[in-house]
């Protein structure tokens, strides 16, 4: 079921363990219509060209230092982002989400037709608490100015019927107040992987 | 040529490379500098400030009508040029915005020659800010004297019983009698402890910022060490918050 706005009022005023929590909610114009909108936050991972060969998804690090660059863009300024560039940003809020309700995010279609996707892990889990990592791609010919503040998604809430499947300290993403590289070197399945590759032809 | 001036021209060209976009008075006072000390105060100043810096900065120095620049530095240090007050913090401790509060009492002991400045915009959380930003010495001991005298029983937490601990040793001179800002706010700063151990952002009502910079820092104060340095990264966003939703509102209300 999807949470209505008075639904969505009323989980932000519970106590602090049950609490839906997003903050700083700068306008309560943000909770409308059944969705809460969230906005681009301030700090930005930008994804270069790396001279020293491709990404490894098997074998990257956490901080794959060659291919990124963190930046700081303070709402009131913004940044350019090209054609075909891609880069991690965060949302300015942070969530904290109940073990019986999880979320959808989903981008603003006007800024889609600017040629700016929106993209991200869709589905924000039960017990979830940080803020969200957003993927940001121009798929346009025109480069697009990001300005940090703006509204650029917004957030559907549904209950979940089962509450024993919480996020919170179980994930890998739990906690985060900015953008976050892949984590994907950390799959459990690299391993079995490894050892495929090294038997190929046995 | 000798070899002297053979060096002094190749520090004086690469002055001339790294100060482009420097204020001119701040260019001629770097030159009146020794070598290795206008190295360092050019080589952290290159860089930008850490983010927690530059918002406490502009909070605890808020309303100063000098200038300042901040840069990355390897200890605490002030240098009053004509135009602007340069400030370099210890980068190690750049992400402990108590540590950062330390700036104001330099300020207030280096340009404004008067502590009472950073007494009242520290308030309660003076001693906090000396503990970690790790200054003491002649000119604080009294400070932190007559900070105990006001602020002794507030005895939030756990964090705040070390701080205590530390002041009393450190402390001595005479009483002041300033008339130190009896904090309002050790409810809310209470409630922001619980966020931070609950490890969510501190907020206010229906994930409103919150209102009081200082509140929020007292929560963090008030904390066990640990509990305290695993939650920095949390403090930093509820700073940015308070700013923000500050200006936000502030610009809300005016009409172009």
């Amino acid at each position: 079921m999807v949470l209505s706005e008075p639904q969505l009022w009323q989980r932000m005023d519970r106590d602090l363990d049950q609490r839906l929590l997003v903050t700083p909610l700068l306008s309560e114009r943000q909770v409308s219509g059944g969705s809460i909108d969230v906005r681009l936050g301030t700090e930005f991972i930008l994804l270069k060209r790396s001279a020293r060969g491709p990404i490894d998804a098997m074998a990257m690090d956490n901080e794959a230092g060659d291919y990124q660059e963190r930046l700081v863009v303070d709402v009131g300024e913004r940044m350019v982002l090209h054609p075909t560039q891609l880069v991690l940003g965060a949302t300015l809020e942070f969530l904290q989400v109940p073990d019986d309700l999880m979320a959808y995010v989903i981008g603003r279609s006007s800024w889609g037709r600017l040629g700016l996707i929106v993209a991200t892990a869709v589905m924000v889990q039960p017990g979830y608490r940080g803020s969200l990592t957003l993927e940001l791609a121009n798929l346009g010919d025109t480069p697009v100015y990001l300005y940090p503040g703006t509204r650029i998604a917004q957030l559907v809430f549904h209950t979940v019927s089962e509450t024993t499947t919480a996020y919170a300290g179980q994930g890998k993403y739990t906690g985060p107040t900015g953008p976050e590289f892949s984590k994907l070197s950390q799959d459990p399945d690299w391993a079995n992987i490894r050892r495929m590759a090294t038997h190929l032809h046995d | 040529m000798h070899n002297h001036e053979w060096r002094d021209e190749l520090y004086r060209q690469w002055m001339v490379s790294q100060c482009q976009g420097f204020p001119v008075e701040v260019v001629q006072a770097l030159q009146k500098l020794g070598p290795s000390q206008a190295v360092e105060w050019i080589m952290g100043f290159k860089r930008a400030p850490a983010p927690v810096a530059r918002a406490i900065s502009s909070w605890c120095l808020e309303g100063q009508a000098r200038r300042w620049r901040l840069g990355p530095g390897v200890k605490w240090a002030l240098w009053p040029t004509a135009s602007e007050v340069w400030i370099a913090y210890p980068e190690p401790l750049s992400q402990d915005p108590l540590a950062m509060c330390g700036m104001s009492l330099m300020w207030a002991e280096q340009v404004v020659g008067d502590p009472s400045f950073a007494a009242l915009r520290l308030g309660p959380l003076l001693a906090p800010a000396a503990y970690h930003a790790e200054m003491a010495g002649e000119w604080i001991a009294p400070v932190l004297r007559s900070w105990l005298d006001a602020y002794q029983a507030l005895a939030l937490g756990e964090g705040l019983g070390n701080v205590v601990e530390w002041a009393q040793d450190v402390s001595s001179g005479v009483r002041v009698p300033w008339a130190w800002p009896w904090p309002p706010w050790p409810e809310e700063a209470g409630r922001y402890a619980r966020h931070f151990r609950r490890g969510v952002v501190p907020h206010d009502v229906r994930g409103r910022a919150p209102a009081a910079m200082t509140a929020v820092l007292l929560g963090l104060a008030s904390l066990a060490p640990e509990d305290g340095l695993s939650t920095l990264t949390l403090a930093h966003k509820a700073i940015q918050s308070v700013r923000l939703s500050a200006k936000w509102q502030e610009h809300a209300s005016r009409e172009d």
